[in-house]
Protein backbone atom coordinates (compact mmCIF):
# COMPACT_ATOMS: atom_id res chain seq x y z
CA UNK A 1 0.00 0.00 0.00
CA UNK A 2 1.40 3.38 -0.98
CA UNK A 3 2.10 5.74 1.90
CA UNK A 4 -0.65 8.19 0.93
CA UNK A 5 -3.22 5.41 0.80
CA UNK A 6 -2.02 4.06 4.10
CA UNK A 7 -2.17 7.53 5.64
CA UNK A 8 -5.68 8.11 4.28
CA UNK A 9 -6.90 4.76 5.59
CA UNK A 10 -5.25 5.43 8.94
CA UNK A 11 -7.03 8.79 9.20
CA UNK A 12 -10.33 7.14 8.33
CA UNK A 13 -9.90 4.33 10.86
CA UNK A 14 -8.71 6.57 13.68
CA UNK A 15 -11.55 9.04 13.15
CA UNK A 16 -14.14 6.28 13.11
CA UNK A 17 -12.69 4.79 16.29
CA UNK A 18 -12.00 8.06 18.13
CA UNK A 19 -15.39 9.53 17.32
CA UNK A 20 -17.35 6.36 18.04
CA UNK A 21 -17.54 6.93 21.79
CA UNK A 22 -20.36 8.98 23.27
CA UNK A 23 -19.19 12.02 25.20
CA UNK A 24 -20.85 11.72 28.58
CA UNK A 25 -18.87 14.43 30.37
CA UNK A 26 -21.22 17.19 31.50
CA UNK A 27 -20.68 20.81 32.47
CA UNK A 28 -21.81 19.86 35.99
CA UNK A 29 -18.95 17.39 36.22
CA UNK A 30 -16.52 20.05 35.01
CA UNK A 31 -17.76 22.57 37.54
CA UNK A 32 -17.65 20.05 40.38
CA UNK A 33 -14.09 19.07 39.48
CA UNK A 34 -13.14 22.74 39.20
CA UNK A 35 -14.38 23.36 42.74
CA UNK A 36 -12.47 20.29 43.96
CA UNK A 37 -9.26 21.42 42.27
CA UNK A 38 -9.53 24.81 43.92
CA UNK A 39 -10.20 23.23 47.30
CA UNK A 40 -7.26 20.82 46.86
CA UNK A 41 -5.01 23.75 46.01
CA UNK A 42 -6.11 25.70 49.02
CA UNK A 43 -5.57 22.65 51.25
CA UNK A 44 -2.15 22.06 49.75
CA UNK A 45 -1.10 25.62 50.43
CA UNK A 46 -2.22 25.21 54.00
CA UNK A 47 -0.30 21.92 54.29
CA UNK A 48 2.79 23.50 52.79
CA UNK A 49 2.73 26.32 55.27
CA UNK A 50 2.49 23.71 58.03
CA UNK A 51 5.28 21.64 56.48
CA UNK A 52 7.50 24.69 56.12
CA UNK A 53 7.01 25.41 59.78
CA UNK A 54 7.95 21.81 60.59
CA UNK A 55 11.08 21.95 58.44
CA UNK A 56 12.16 25.12 60.16
CA UNK A 57 11.59 23.46 63.53
CA UNK A 58 13.46 20.26 62.56
CA UNK A 59 16.16 22.26 60.78
CA UNK A 60 16.84 24.15 63.96
CA UNK A 61 17.67 20.80 65.56
CA UNK A 62 20.14 19.94 62.83
CA UNK A 63 17.91 17.62 60.73
CA UNK A 64 16.75 17.94 57.14
CA UNK A 65 13.48 16.13 56.96
CA UNK A 66 12.85 16.16 53.25
CA UNK A 67 16.25 15.00 52.06
CA UNK A 68 16.21 11.76 54.00
CA UNK A 69 12.58 10.78 54.19
CA UNK A 70 12.11 7.19 53.10
CA UNK A 71 15.18 6.85 50.92
CA UNK A 72 16.96 3.56 50.62
CA UNK A 73 20.57 3.49 51.75
CA UNK A 74 23.10 3.90 48.98
CA UNK A 75 24.30 0.67 47.46
CA UNK A 76 26.58 2.07 44.80
CA UNK A 77 29.37 4.60 44.58
CA UNK A 78 28.35 7.68 46.50
CA UNK A 79 27.07 10.29 44.14
CA UNK A 80 28.49 13.74 44.46
CA UNK A 81 26.01 16.08 42.87
CA UNK A 82 27.14 19.58 42.18
CA UNK A 83 24.61 22.29 41.70
CA UNK A 84 25.19 25.42 39.70
CA UNK A 85 25.61 28.63 41.61
CA UNK A 86 22.05 29.54 40.82
CA UNK A 87 20.77 26.26 42.22
CA UNK A 88 22.70 26.63 45.48
CA UNK A 89 21.66 30.13 46.23
CA UNK A 90 19.40 30.98 49.02
CA UNK A 91 16.23 29.09 48.27
CA UNK A 92 16.56 26.49 50.98
CA UNK A 93 12.88 26.77 51.87
CA UNK A 94 10.89 25.45 48.93
CA UNK A 95 7.24 26.33 48.84
CA UNK A 96 6.47 22.98 47.26
CA UNK A 97 7.91 19.66 48.29
CA UNK A 98 7.99 16.04 47.24
CA UNK A 99 8.50 12.73 48.94
CA UNK A 100 11.00 10.52 47.10
CA UNK A 101 9.05 8.52 44.55
CA UNK A 102 11.73 5.83 44.39
CA UNK A 103 10.09 4.41 47.50
CA UNK A 104 7.67 2.58 45.24
CA UNK A 105 10.37 0.10 44.32
CA UNK A 106 12.96 0.15 47.07
CA UNK A 107 14.50 -3.12 45.91
CA UNK A 108 15.81 -1.30 42.87
CA UNK A 109 18.30 0.38 45.18
CA UNK A 110 17.13 3.97 44.84
CA UNK A 111 19.28 6.71 46.18
CA UNK A 112 18.74 10.44 46.27
CA UNK A 113 21.03 12.19 43.80
CA UNK A 114 19.87 15.74 44.38
CA UNK A 115 17.08 18.25 44.29
CA UNK A 116 16.39 21.58 42.68
CA UNK A 117 14.12 24.13 44.28
CA UNK A 118 12.98 27.27 42.57
CA UNK A 119 11.23 30.25 44.10
CA UNK A 120 9.10 32.67 42.14
CA UNK A 121 11.04 34.38 39.42
CA UNK A 122 13.95 31.97 39.30
CA UNK A 123 14.29 31.11 35.63
CA UNK A 124 17.08 28.53 35.46
CA UNK A 125 18.70 25.88 37.62
CA UNK A 126 21.06 23.02 36.83
CA UNK A 127 22.19 20.05 38.85
CA UNK A 128 24.83 17.58 37.76
CA UNK A 129 26.60 14.70 39.39
CA UNK A 130 27.66 11.09 39.12
CA UNK A 131 25.25 8.33 38.26
CA UNK A 132 25.17 5.12 40.22
CA UNK A 133 27.47 2.62 38.58
CA UNK A 134 26.83 -0.03 35.96
CA UNK A 135 23.79 1.37 34.26
CA UNK A 136 20.41 1.82 35.84
CA UNK A 137 17.67 4.37 35.96
CA UNK A 138 17.31 8.04 36.66
CA UNK A 139 14.02 9.13 38.16
CA UNK A 140 13.02 12.79 38.00
CA UNK A 141 9.95 13.93 39.96
CA UNK A 142 8.43 17.38 39.84
CA UNK A 143 6.03 19.45 41.87
CA UNK A 144 5.20 23.05 41.23
CA UNK A 145 2.69 25.74 41.92
CA UNK A 146 1.95 29.15 40.49
CA UNK A 147 1.24 29.97 36.89
CA UNK A 148 3.74 29.01 34.25
CA UNK A 149 5.64 26.15 32.71
CA UNK A 150 8.74 24.22 33.65
CA UNK A 151 10.92 22.85 30.89
CA UNK A 152 13.12 20.07 32.17
CA UNK A 153 16.04 18.59 30.30
CA UNK A 154 17.71 15.60 31.84
CA UNK A 155 20.57 13.39 30.87
CA UNK A 156 20.06 11.30 27.73
CA UNK A 157 18.65 14.50 26.23
CA UNK A 158 15.13 13.90 27.37
CA UNK A 159 13.10 17.10 27.50
CA UNK A 160 9.59 17.58 28.77
CA UNK A 161 7.41 20.30 30.17
CA UNK A 162 5.24 20.50 33.24
CA UNK A 163 2.35 22.91 33.28
CA UNK A 164 1.95 24.65 36.63
CA UNK A 165 -0.02 24.50 38.71
CA UNK A 166 -0.12 20.76 38.49
CA UNK A 167 -3.19 19.30 40.15
CA UNK A 168 -0.77 17.24 42.20
CA UNK A 169 2.86 16.34 41.84
CA UNK A 170 3.50 15.73 38.15
CA UNK A 171 4.14 12.13 37.11
CA UNK A 172 7.74 11.11 37.59
CA UNK A 173 9.92 10.63 34.59
CA UNK A 174 12.16 7.60 34.69
CA UNK A 175 14.98 7.12 32.25
CA UNK A 176 17.14 4.08 31.77
CA UNK A 177 20.80 4.71 31.12
CA UNK A 178 23.49 2.42 29.92
CA UNK A 179 26.55 1.17 31.71
CA UNK A 180 28.88 3.62 29.99
CA UNK A 181 26.96 6.67 31.28
CA UNK A 182 28.65 8.19 34.32
CA UNK A 183 27.17 11.66 34.77
CA UNK A 184 23.74 13.09 35.03
CA UNK A 185 22.63 16.63 34.44
CA UNK A 186 19.15 18.01 35.00
CA UNK A 187 18.30 21.52 33.83
CA UNK A 188 15.10 23.24 34.82
CA UNK A 189 13.89 26.34 33.07
CA UNK A 190 10.82 28.10 34.42
CA UNK A 191 8.57 30.52 32.59
CA UNK A 192 5.85 32.49 34.26
CA UNK A 193 5.78 32.74 38.00
CA UNK A 194 6.21 29.35 39.58
CA UNK A 195 7.75 27.70 42.59
CA UNK A 196 8.95 24.17 42.08
CA UNK A 197 10.86 21.28 43.46
CA UNK A 198 12.52 18.65 41.29
CA UNK A 199 13.87 15.49 42.92
CA UNK A 200 16.49 13.42 41.16
CA UNK A 201 16.82 9.83 42.28
CA UNK A 202 18.89 7.04 40.85
CA UNK A 203 18.83 3.28 40.85
CA UNK A 204 21.91 1.23 40.15
CA UNK A 205 19.90 -1.79 39.12
CA UNK A 206 19.94 -1.64 35.36
CA UNK A 207 17.69 -3.10 32.77
CA UNK A 208 20.33 -4.88 30.79
CA UNK A 209 19.69 -4.71 27.07
CA UNK A 210 21.80 -7.64 25.93
CA UNK A 211 23.68 -7.67 22.66
CA UNK A 212 21.64 -9.17 19.87
CA UNK A 213 23.99 -11.03 17.55
CA UNK A 214 23.17 -12.38 14.12
CA UNK A 215 25.26 -15.51 13.48
CA UNK A 216 26.14 -17.80 10.63
CA UNK A 217 28.75 -20.40 11.46
CA UNK A 218 31.74 -18.56 12.91
CA UNK A 219 30.69 -15.24 11.37
CA UNK A 220 28.58 -12.80 13.33
CA UNK A 221 27.24 -9.23 13.31
CA UNK A 222 26.05 -7.44 16.42
CA UNK A 223 22.75 -5.74 15.65
CA UNK A 224 22.28 -2.12 16.67
CA UNK A 225 19.24 -1.07 18.75
CA UNK A 226 17.16 1.48 16.86
CA UNK A 227 14.52 4.03 17.68
CA UNK A 228 11.13 3.24 19.13
CA UNK A 229 12.16 0.54 21.55
CA UNK A 230 10.59 0.13 24.92
CA UNK A 231 11.50 -1.43 28.21
CA UNK A 232 9.37 -2.78 30.98
CA UNK A 233 10.48 -3.54 34.49
CA UNK A 234 9.16 -6.44 36.49
CA UNK A 235 7.54 -4.19 39.08
CA UNK A 236 5.30 -2.50 36.54
CA UNK A 237 7.16 0.46 35.11
CA UNK A 238 7.47 0.77 31.38
CA UNK A 239 9.01 3.37 29.15
CA UNK A 240 9.52 3.94 25.46
CA UNK A 241 12.42 5.78 23.96
CA UNK A 242 12.26 8.50 21.39
CA UNK A 243 15.09 9.59 19.22
CA UNK A 244 15.75 11.63 16.14
CA UNK A 245 16.47 8.74 13.83
CA UNK A 246 15.14 5.27 13.33
CA UNK A 247 18.63 3.85 13.07
CA UNK A 248 21.28 3.16 15.71
CA UNK A 249 23.83 5.91 16.18
CA UNK A 250 26.71 3.54 15.51
CA UNK A 251 27.44 2.10 12.03
CA UNK A 252 25.63 -1.12 11.23
CA UNK A 253 27.62 -4.36 11.13
CA UNK A 254 27.42 -6.73 8.16
CA UNK A 255 26.91 -10.48 7.96
CA UNK A 256 27.56 -12.26 4.69
CA UNK A 257 25.56 -15.28 3.55
CA UNK A 258 25.19 -17.41 0.45
CA UNK A 259 21.71 -17.50 -1.07
CA UNK A 260 19.52 -19.98 0.82
CA UNK A 261 21.63 -19.96 3.97
CA UNK A 262 20.07 -19.21 7.34
CA UNK A 263 21.33 -16.82 10.01
CA UNK A 264 20.33 -17.31 13.64
CA UNK A 265 19.83 -15.14 16.73
CA UNK A 266 19.83 -16.32 20.33
CA UNK A 267 20.08 -14.15 23.46
CA UNK A 268 21.66 -15.85 26.45
CA UNK A 269 19.62 -15.54 29.63
CA UNK A 270 16.57 -14.12 27.86
CA UNK A 271 13.45 -15.69 26.49
CA UNK A 272 12.53 -14.29 23.10
CA UNK A 273 8.76 -14.05 22.89
CA UNK A 274 8.34 -12.34 19.55
CA UNK A 275 10.35 -11.74 16.39
CA UNK A 276 9.53 -10.17 13.09
CA UNK A 277 11.96 -9.32 10.31
CA UNK A 278 11.70 -6.75 7.56
CA UNK A 279 14.22 -5.94 4.89
CA UNK A 280 14.83 -2.64 3.22
CA UNK A 281 17.33 0.11 2.80
CA UNK A 282 18.55 3.27 4.45
CA UNK A 283 17.24 6.49 2.98
CA UNK A 284 18.89 9.82 3.53
CA UNK A 285 17.84 13.36 2.75
CA UNK A 286 19.49 16.72 3.37
CA UNK A 287 18.87 18.05 6.90
CA UNK A 288 16.88 14.97 7.83
CA UNK A 289 17.75 11.89 9.82
CA UNK A 290 18.58 8.65 8.07
CA UNK A 291 15.61 6.35 7.98
CA UNK A 292 15.00 2.67 7.49
CA UNK A 293 12.58 2.12 4.64
CA UNK A 294 10.93 -1.26 4.09
CA UNK A 295 11.10 -2.43 0.46
CA UNK A 296 8.84 -4.69 -1.53
CA UNK A 297 11.79 -5.86 -3.66
CA UNK A 298 12.97 -8.13 -0.89
CA UNK A 299 11.42 -10.43 1.64
CA UNK A 300 12.92 -11.92 4.75
CA UNK A 301 11.47 -14.34 7.23
CA UNK A 302 12.13 -14.67 10.95
CA UNK A 303 10.96 -17.92 12.51
CA UNK A 304 11.08 -18.26 16.28
CA UNK A 305 11.51 -21.85 17.41
CA UNK A 306 12.34 -22.44 21.05
CA UNK A 307 14.67 -19.62 21.89
CA UNK A 308 16.32 -19.34 18.48
CA UNK A 309 15.30 -17.07 15.65
CA UNK A 310 16.11 -18.24 12.15
CA UNK A 311 16.43 -15.46 9.60
CA UNK A 312 16.21 -16.52 5.97
CA UNK A 313 14.71 -15.88 2.58
CA UNK A 314 16.64 -12.80 1.47
CA UNK A 315 17.32 -12.65 -2.26
CA UNK A 316 20.77 -12.08 -3.73
CA UNK A 317 21.60 -8.44 -4.14
CA UNK A 318 24.31 -6.28 -5.57
CA UNK A 319 24.41 -4.48 -2.23
CA UNK A 320 23.75 -5.56 1.32
CA UNK A 321 20.15 -5.42 2.53
CA UNK A 322 19.31 -3.75 5.80
CA UNK A 323 17.43 -6.15 8.05
CA UNK A 324 15.21 -4.81 10.79
CA UNK A 325 14.49 -7.43 13.45
CA UNK A 326 11.72 -6.44 15.85
CA UNK A 327 12.26 -8.41 19.03
CA UNK A 328 10.43 -8.85 22.27
CA UNK A 329 12.25 -10.61 25.09
CA UNK A 330 11.92 -11.13 28.82
CA UNK A 331 14.31 -12.28 31.51
CA UNK A 332 13.84 -14.37 34.63
CA UNK A 333 13.02 -11.41 36.91
CA UNK A 334 10.31 -10.14 34.62
CA UNK A 335 12.17 -7.27 32.97
CA UNK A 336 11.65 -7.00 29.28
CA UNK A 337 12.50 -5.07 26.19
CA UNK A 338 10.96 -4.69 22.81
CA UNK A 339 12.34 -2.87 19.85
CA UNK A 340 13.97 -2.92 16.46
CA UNK A 341 17.53 -4.10 15.87
CA UNK A 342 19.40 -3.54 12.64
CA UNK A 343 22.25 -5.08 10.66
CA UNK A 344 23.34 -5.41 7.04
CA UNK A 345 22.91 -8.80 5.41
CA UNK A 346 24.84 -9.33 2.21
CA UNK A 347 23.59 -12.28 0.17
CA UNK A 348 26.08 -13.41 -2.44
CA UNK B 1 -16.24 30.66 21.79
CA UNK B 2 -13.37 33.14 21.77
CA UNK B 3 -10.04 32.74 23.49
CA UNK B 4 -10.61 36.19 24.98
CA UNK B 5 -13.78 34.98 26.71
CA UNK B 6 -11.81 32.03 28.03
CA UNK B 7 -9.11 34.33 29.36
CA UNK B 8 -11.76 36.27 31.24
CA UNK B 9 -12.99 32.98 32.67
CA UNK B 10 -16.58 33.62 31.78
CA UNK B 11 -18.67 30.77 33.19
CA UNK B 12 -20.29 29.93 29.88
CA UNK B 13 -16.92 29.20 28.29
CA UNK B 14 -16.70 25.82 30.02
CA UNK B 15 -19.90 24.82 28.29
CA UNK B 16 -18.59 26.10 24.96
CA UNK B 17 -15.24 24.41 25.40
CA UNK B 18 -16.92 21.10 26.13
CA UNK B 19 -19.28 21.38 23.17
CA UNK B 20 -16.58 22.46 20.73
CA UNK B 21 -13.58 20.39 21.74
CA UNK B 22 -14.77 17.72 24.19
CA UNK B 23 -15.34 15.01 21.62
CA UNK B 24 -12.02 15.52 19.90
CA UNK B 25 -10.05 15.60 23.15
CA UNK B 26 -11.80 12.40 24.17
CA UNK B 27 -10.86 10.84 20.83
CA UNK B 28 -7.19 11.78 21.23
CA UNK B 29 -7.10 10.48 24.80
CA UNK B 30 -8.97 7.29 23.96
CA UNK B 31 -6.71 6.44 21.04
CA UNK B 32 -3.66 6.93 23.26
CA UNK B 33 -5.02 5.22 26.38
CA UNK B 34 -7.58 2.75 24.96
CA UNK B 35 -9.80 3.31 27.97
CA UNK B 36 -13.05 5.24 27.86
CA UNK B 37 -13.14 6.18 31.55
CA UNK B 38 -9.54 7.43 31.49
CA UNK B 39 -10.28 9.35 28.29
CA UNK B 40 -13.18 11.11 30.00
CA UNK B 41 -10.91 12.05 32.90
CA UNK B 42 -8.48 13.53 30.39
CA UNK B 43 -11.32 15.58 28.87
CA UNK B 44 -12.17 17.01 32.29
CA UNK B 45 -8.57 17.78 33.29
CA UNK B 46 -7.73 19.23 29.88
CA UNK B 47 -10.69 21.59 29.75
CA UNK B 48 -10.09 22.78 33.31
CA UNK B 49 -6.39 23.31 32.65
CA UNK B 50 -7.31 25.33 29.56
CA UNK B 51 -9.90 27.28 31.53
CA UNK B 52 -7.38 28.15 34.22
CA UNK B 53 -4.36 28.65 31.99
CA UNK B 54 -5.72 30.48 28.94
CA UNK B 55 -3.78 33.53 30.06
CA UNK B 56 -0.57 31.72 29.09
CA UNK B 57 -1.63 31.39 25.48
CA UNK B 58 0.08 34.07 23.43
CA UNK B 59 -1.16 33.19 19.96
CA UNK B 60 -4.92 32.79 19.71
CA UNK B 61 -4.55 30.94 16.41
CA UNK B 62 -2.60 28.24 18.22
CA UNK B 63 -5.47 27.48 20.60
CA UNK B 64 -6.40 24.07 19.21
CA UNK B 65 -2.81 22.72 19.05
CA UNK B 66 -2.31 24.11 22.58
CA UNK B 67 -5.41 22.28 23.77
CA UNK B 68 -4.26 19.05 22.10
CA UNK B 69 -0.87 19.46 23.76
CA UNK B 70 -2.52 19.73 27.18
CA UNK B 71 -4.70 16.71 26.42
CA UNK B 72 -1.70 14.67 25.29
CA UNK B 73 0.30 15.61 28.38
CA UNK B 74 -2.59 14.56 30.61
CA UNK B 75 -3.01 11.30 28.68
CA UNK B 76 0.70 10.48 28.79
CA UNK B 77 0.80 11.33 32.48
CA UNK B 78 -2.16 9.08 33.11
CA UNK B 79 -0.53 6.32 31.06
CA UNK B 80 2.58 6.53 33.23
CA UNK B 81 0.53 6.25 36.39
CA UNK B 82 -1.42 3.28 34.99
CA UNK B 83 1.59 1.24 33.93
CA UNK B 84 0.21 -1.94 35.46
CA UNK B 85 -2.91 -1.89 33.34
CA UNK B 86 -2.97 -4.63 30.73
CA UNK B 87 -4.27 -3.59 27.35
CA UNK B 88 -6.62 -5.88 25.53
CA UNK B 89 -6.40 -6.30 21.80
CA UNK B 90 -9.41 -5.48 19.70
CA UNK B 91 -11.42 -8.31 18.29
CA UNK B 92 -13.54 -7.74 15.18
CA UNK B 93 -17.19 -7.59 16.08
CA UNK B 94 -19.31 -10.27 14.51
CA UNK B 95 -22.08 -8.69 12.49
CA UNK B 96 -20.60 -5.22 12.88
CA UNK B 97 -21.03 -2.49 10.34
CA UNK B 98 -17.59 -2.96 8.85
CA UNK B 99 -17.23 -6.33 7.13
CA UNK B 100 -14.58 -8.45 5.49
CA UNK B 101 -11.25 -7.03 4.37
CA UNK B 102 -12.14 -3.53 5.53
CA UNK B 103 -12.83 -4.85 9.03
CA UNK B 104 -9.59 -6.85 9.04
CA UNK B 105 -7.49 -3.90 8.04
CA UNK B 106 -9.30 -1.66 10.53
CA UNK B 107 -8.51 -4.05 13.36
CA UNK B 108 -4.95 -4.53 12.12
CA UNK B 109 -4.41 -0.77 11.99
CA UNK B 110 -5.94 -0.14 15.41
CA UNK B 111 -3.94 -2.99 16.95
CA UNK B 112 -0.86 -1.75 15.15
CA UNK B 113 -1.36 1.77 16.55
CA UNK B 114 -1.98 0.36 20.03
CA UNK B 115 1.28 -1.63 19.81
CA UNK B 116 3.38 1.45 19.02
CA UNK B 117 5.52 2.91 21.82
CA UNK B 118 3.49 5.48 23.67
CA UNK B 119 5.23 8.61 22.36
CA UNK B 120 5.08 7.32 18.79
CA UNK B 121 1.41 6.46 19.27
CA UNK B 122 0.72 9.97 20.53
CA UNK B 123 2.45 11.41 17.47
CA UNK B 124 0.34 9.23 15.16
CA UNK B 125 -2.90 10.18 16.93
CA UNK B 126 -2.12 13.91 16.86
CA UNK B 127 -1.08 13.79 13.21
CA UNK B 128 -3.71 11.49 11.75
CA UNK B 129 -6.65 11.86 14.12
CA UNK B 130 -6.35 15.44 15.37
CA UNK B 131 -4.87 16.54 12.02
CA UNK B 132 -2.14 18.67 13.55
CA UNK B 133 0.78 19.67 11.36
CA UNK B 134 4.13 17.97 11.98
CA UNK B 135 5.33 21.22 13.57
CA UNK B 136 2.36 21.34 15.95
CA UNK B 137 2.80 17.66 16.84
CA UNK B 138 6.45 18.43 17.57
CA UNK B 139 5.47 21.31 19.86
CA UNK B 140 2.83 19.20 21.58
CA UNK B 141 5.31 16.43 22.33
CA UNK B 142 8.32 18.65 22.93
CA UNK B 143 10.32 17.07 20.16
CA UNK B 144 11.94 18.44 17.04
CA UNK B 145 9.98 18.19 13.76
CA UNK B 146 12.69 15.82 12.48
CA UNK B 147 12.11 13.50 15.42
CA UNK B 148 8.39 13.51 14.73
CA UNK B 149 8.94 12.85 11.02
CA UNK B 150 11.16 9.92 11.93
CA UNK B 151 8.63 8.58 14.41
CA UNK B 152 5.78 8.88 11.92
CA UNK B 153 7.82 7.15 9.22
CA UNK B 154 8.68 4.33 11.62
CA UNK B 155 5.06 4.05 12.67
CA UNK B 156 3.86 3.85 9.06
CA UNK B 157 6.46 1.17 8.33
CA UNK B 158 5.22 -0.85 11.27
CA UNK B 159 1.57 -0.37 10.38
CA UNK B 160 2.26 -1.45 6.82
CA UNK B 161 3.77 -4.65 8.18
CA UNK B 162 0.80 -5.19 10.53
CA UNK B 163 -1.52 -4.80 7.58
CA UNK B 164 0.49 -7.18 5.43
CA UNK B 165 0.52 -9.76 8.24
CA UNK B 166 -3.23 -9.54 8.72
CA UNK B 167 -3.90 -9.80 4.98
CA UNK B 168 -1.59 -12.83 4.84
CA UNK B 169 -3.35 -14.48 7.79
CA UNK B 170 -6.73 -13.80 6.20
CA UNK B 171 -5.69 -15.26 2.88
CA UNK B 172 -4.38 -18.34 4.66
CA UNK B 173 -7.67 -18.78 6.52
CA UNK B 174 -9.63 -18.32 3.29
CA UNK B 175 -7.50 -21.01 1.59
CA UNK B 176 -8.19 -23.42 4.45
CA UNK B 177 -11.90 -22.74 4.18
Amino acid sequence: MHDTRLEDRLRQVLRAEGDSLPLTVTVDRLETRLRLRRAERANRRLALVTAAALVVAVGAGGGFLLANRGTTPSVAASPSPSASAAAQSPWASPTVSLAPVGDIAPYLGWQMLGRLNGPNGNPEATLSGELPQSGGHLLVSTACEGTGTLTITATVDDTWTVDCPATSAAPSRMMPYLANATKFEVRVSASGSVAYQVLIEGSDVPLHIPPVVLRHGADQATMGWGCGGSISLGWGYDAGDSCATTLPSTPLETLELAAGEVATVTIDGWTITGARATCGRITTAPDAPSLFEAMTECTVTAVLKGSTISVSGLPKGANAWVVELNLTARNAVGDGFSGPFYAYLFVR
Amino acid sequence: MTVEALRRRRPETLDDLLATYGKQIQGVAYLILRDHADAEDVVVETLLTAFERAGDLRDDAAFRPWLMRIATNHALGMRRSRSRVVRLHLVPEAGGHDHGAASTDRVALLDGVADLPIQMRAAVVLRYYADLSVEDVAKALNKSPNTIKAQLQTALNRLRISLADSVGANASEANHA
